[in-house]
């Protein structure tokens, strides 16, 4: 079994037997998982999302197996709480009594664990928490009144979102013995790599967001942008799909996304490196490399980016 | 046969230029996703008029894309695009940060 599957699991049997079948299939109660019974590992192509601390111990001073390894399940309870959580704000998923109990059963795991590895990781959590909360809530009032946004506005606010990312790996850089410049490297590296992959994801999933009648960054972004270029004031709301996406389209936003998560992979990589994080940095390496294989095509065929992702499947079945 | 016919001939090829031109071009793939959802779920019987019509605007449409460089598309095919790219059956990305590799 996977490692990551193994630790929660051995959560999951702690866990009172009325909560256990939700606790078991939380992928697929998330909308996480396309079908039920689909480990935590299968739902996530890279281990840096529910395994960051493990990428890391290789440059700690001081790495200790155990603390690893408890570092590694406060980070797993930490950010499948955060989606659970996300998830239930925006309705995407179904909230139940037993969705809630297993969503409070994993911020009590994961304090618990986070408690056993450095003092003063429970309080970093819980401001992480709360400032994941406050940035979950801020997003849907920008998205749902179709807001204008700055890119630096969006940056603000994305890198909140990931504060529960944090905690436990910086948790263990302290207890490991890391000083003032390997944490603060560490926690830039962690910047890097979460706002990659949200930028990067926000581009390729806007056009499904929109869809869901919550808003969309993109569509933000675009109204920024359009506004500082026209100094015209805002206009109504558009509600034929084509017209949203063509001013999308038009005004490069996907391009600029996709370029902001190319810059953010490139900061995830010098700061790896710089810490000794060498798995994580060829990763975030590869990630470069891979939008700089797409950003001309999405710059010469705006809208390139979403397409690929939804032929993706269609490709893999077809071209392979 | 001249090896420029011969890889225009290959359907790999061919799929391999369809995918190109559907990345390309936003209204190519809006028409490609509008025809495959026309196209009616199959039933496991023989291929319904409606249905034949459909592929056959399928067909033509990607050899005008394909400027005539294309086969034609058999029933059992549509069928099983329609169920990836219209009802996303098979292969579906799973996650928030799924992080999709084939461009």
């Amino acid at each position: 079994m996977h490692t990551i599957d193994a630790l929660y699991a051995a959560f999951v049997s702690a866990l009172p037997e009325s909560l256990r079948p939700v606790a078991e299939d939380l992928p697929y109660f998330l909308r996480l998982a396309p079908v039920p019974r689909q480990p935590w590992s299968a739902v996530f192509s890279h281990a840096v999302t529910l395994e960051a601390p493990r990428l890391f111990a290789p440059g700690l001073p001081r790495p200790d197996p155990e603390l690893v390894r408890r570092a590694v399940l406060a980070h797993a309870l930490s950010v499948i709480e955060a989606f659970g959580t996300d998830r239930v704000l925006d309705r995407q998923a179904k909230t139940t009594p037993e969705l809630l109990a297993v969503l409070e059963e994993l911020r009590r795991g994961r304090d618990a664990v986070l408690e056993s590895i450095w003092p003063g990781a429970v309080a970093l959590a819980r401001a992480a928490d709360r400032e994941t909360t406050e940035a979950i809530k801020e997003e849907a009032a920008i998205l749902r009144r179709l807001g204008a946004v700055t890119f630096e506005e969006y940056r603000r606010i994305s890198l909140a979102k990931q504060s529960v990312g944090f905690p436990a790996t910086l948790a263990l850089a302290h207890a490991c013995g890391a000083n003032e410049a390997q944490v603060e490297g560490t926690r830039r590296a962690l910047s890097g790599v979460w706002l990659g992959l949200q930028f990067e994801d926000d581009t390729g999933d806007w056009e499904d967001d929109w869809r869901r009648g919550g808003g969309a960054w993109a569509v933000s972004l675009a109204r920024r942008k359009l506004e500082a270029v026209k100094d015209k004031s805002a206009d109504e709301r558009p509600t034929e799909p084509d017209l949203v996406r063509r001013r999308v389209h038009r005004m490069r936003i996907l391009y600029l996304m996709l370029h902001g998560a190319r810059h953010q992979y490139r900061v995830g990589f010098r700061y790896a490196r710089s810490v000794g994080a060498t798995q994580l940095a060829a990763w975030a390496d590869e990630r470069v490399r891979r939008l700089d294989a797409v950003l001309p095509l999405e710059a010469q065929h705006a809208g390139y980016y979403v397409r690929a992702r939804k032929l993706a499947p269609w490709a893999a079945e077809v071209l392979t | 046969m001249s090896a420029l016919a011969s890889q225009v001939q290959d359907p790999h090829v061919q799929l391999r230029r369809l995918y190109t031109s559907l990345l390309e071009e936003q209204s190519r793939f809006d028409e490609f996703k509008q025809l495959l959802a026309l196209y009616p779920a199959s039933d496991g019987d023989e291929e319904s008029p409606e249905a034949q019509a459909v592929r056959a605007k399928l067909n033509a449409r990607i050899g005008e894309w394909l400027c005539g460089h294309f086969d034609g598309l058999s029933a059992a095919q549509v069928a099983l695009w329609r169920s990836i790219v219209v009802e996303e059956r098979i292969n579906v990305a799973l996650s928030p940060w799924k992080e999709s590799n084939l461009y």
